[in-house]
């Protein structure tokens, strides 16, 4: 297991981010962005779509090393779980074979058998992608990035496109194998709910390019953030910055 | 067992009903009869020589073929992969896929003798450029998501290349090497048949020499029977094998 000490904090500052496409002006998306991640803690960013979210996630994934800025200390293999939008597993591959290849040659026939069942898959892992529903699909991705036991799991959206029930249970599988493993978050969501119900930290974007417009810190424990208490949060929150919350409100009740 | 075979033997046992038809009717030198076709076969197996030369034949077709599979399929890839190696060398691509198999071959006898290594070498760059056009084709359909999330789990180049990579130009190589075994081997008779001493195209252009029309058809014959026995055992069953997950159900 990587040495989680070594990670954080994670300093990520994005001084400028540009893109450049043909035959249009080039685009900025971020300027003067920085953030810091602490061991054992789970972040959210919230914003509008094409905030710049996603481009944040791809930076700290190591995907885009175009920007100006620094990451620091930059994440070596192993370190960082990434689940994408799309499950983004490999078609001819099985279940249980897409999610031992996230791991080191070396590693890879270790057991997995109680990730399989913590993620409900036991009985699916000798099927191909093919053969899942997309909630399926959801959690094969989900344990392959778990399966390496990283340091910083990194979530874009991984709970949109499900029933609410379906959300609600994978999103309660998930934490609780991140808090058993001490495992830092960084997820991206428009569910401001789903935000409040399990964030230490969220982050507001808004604008071109993005700025964070407000940190809140959540010190209630996440076993006391009753409906109640993430139904008046949100009121509150609504309130204080009415553009972000209430598109990221208004997505949740298409 | 394949579903059209019984289709497939019924035709072919139509067209020999037809050649035999045409031979009683016609009865020229020309056009020898399925009979003696196959009397002259049979002789030719008892005397070892049609193994003889069979053998050597397949031996180059089996050398040159996957020379010409792992080299064209390595530039391919490289090529699909790099903007600027495809600039470069596309047009070198097209100018010896354009060049005539017949002009390889006598350059590479001129340059390398009359020997086992050119014949080889000339049936092997005769079909590297076919293979490496369609390995380029697979190469940039490699699924870009994929190529990210491969990327975000940094996996090594072996796991990239066995799992990632391979089953994606799989089909690619599969088509490549359907394609190009029905190319080696026609490529394999000239070369045989311009400077080497064995061989199904040498024995075919001793037979020419004779005007034994029986012995022409026998030895064709044989041939085409081999490579499509090849073709379907191998081939046919690998390609199987290369789709297996896009033949499952799909999702309820």
């Amino acid at each position: 297991m990587p040495d989680a000490g070594a990670l954080f904090p994670l300093r990520l500052e994005i001084d400028r981010k540009v893109y450049r496409r043909k035959g249009l002006p080039p685009l900025e998306i971020l300027r003067g962005f920085c953030l810091v991640l602490n061991r054992v803690e789970t972040l959210c960013l919230i914003g509008p779509s094409g905030v710049g979210k996603t481009t944040i996630l791809r930076i700290l994934m190591g995907l885009d090393r175009d920007f100006e800025g620094r990451l620091h200390p930059v994440p070596h293999r192993l370190s960082v779980g990434p689940v994408f939008q799309e499950p983004r597993l490999l078609p001819w591959r099985t279940v249980e074979e897409n999610i031992r290849l996230a791991l080191p040659r070396r590693e890879r026939h270790r057991p997995i058998g109680d990730l399989l069942a913590d993620l409900k898959l036991t009985e699916w892992r000798r099927r191909y992608p093919g053969e899942l529903s997309g909630g399926l699909a959801r959690r094969v991705a989900l344990a392959r990035a778990l399966v390496i036991n990283p340091a910083l799991l990194v979530l874009d959206e991984p709970f949109i496109s499900l029933d609410e029930h379906a959300a609600g249970d994978l999103r309660a599988t998930v934490f609780d194998l991140v808090s058993r493993h001490q495992m830092s978050v960084l997820m991206v969501t428009h569910n401001v709910r789903e935000a409040l119900a399990l964030a230490d930290r969220l982050v507001l974007l808004e604008s071109r390019p993005a700025e964070v417009i407000a940190e809140i810190k959540i010190s209630t424990p996440r076993n006391l953030r009753t409906d109640t208490w993430i139904e008046e949060t949100l009121a509150k929150l609504a309130a204080d910055y009415p553009q972000t919350i209430s598109s990221g409100q208004a997505l949740l009740h298409r | 067992m394949h579903s059209g075979l019984l289709p497939r033997l019924l035709s072919i046992l139509l067209l020999l009903l037809l050649w035999q038809l045409v031979t009683t009717f016609l009865s020229s030198g020309a056009l020898p009869p399925p009979a003696s076709v196959f009397a002259f076969v049979v002789t030719e197996a008892q005397s070892g020589d049609l193994v003889h030369h069979l053998t050597a034949t397949l031996r180059r077709v089996f050398a040159s073929f996957s020379l010409a599979m792992i080299i064209g399929g390595a530039i391919g890839v490289a090529l699909g992969r790099s903007r600027v190696s495809d600039r470069i060398l596309d047009s070198w691509l097209m100018i010896l896929l354009n060049t005539p198999a017949l002009v390889i071959i006598i350059l590479c006898y001129v340059w390398l003798g009359l020997s086992e290594t050119a014949a080889i070498a000339a049936v092997t760059l005769n079909k590297i450029p076919n293979v490496a056009v369609i390995m380029r084709e697979g190469a940039r359909s490699l699924d870009p998501q994929i190529e990210e999330m491969r990327q975000a789990f940094r996996f090594d180049r072996r796991t990239w290349i066995r799992h990632v990579l391979f089953p994606q130009v799989e089909p690619y190589a599969v088509a490549a090497a359907r394609s190009g075994l029905a190319l080696v081997w026609k490529v394999v008779l000239v070369v045989e048949l311009l400077g080497r001493p064995d061989g199904v195209g040498y024995a075919l252009s001793y037979y020419f020499q004779l005007f034994n029309v029986a012995a022409l058809l026998g030895y064709s014959l044989v041939f085409t029977t081999v490579v499509l026995f090849i073709d379907t055992v191998v081939l046919q069953p690998l390609e199987s094998y290369a789709r297996r997950w896009r033949l499952v159900p799909s999702a309820a």
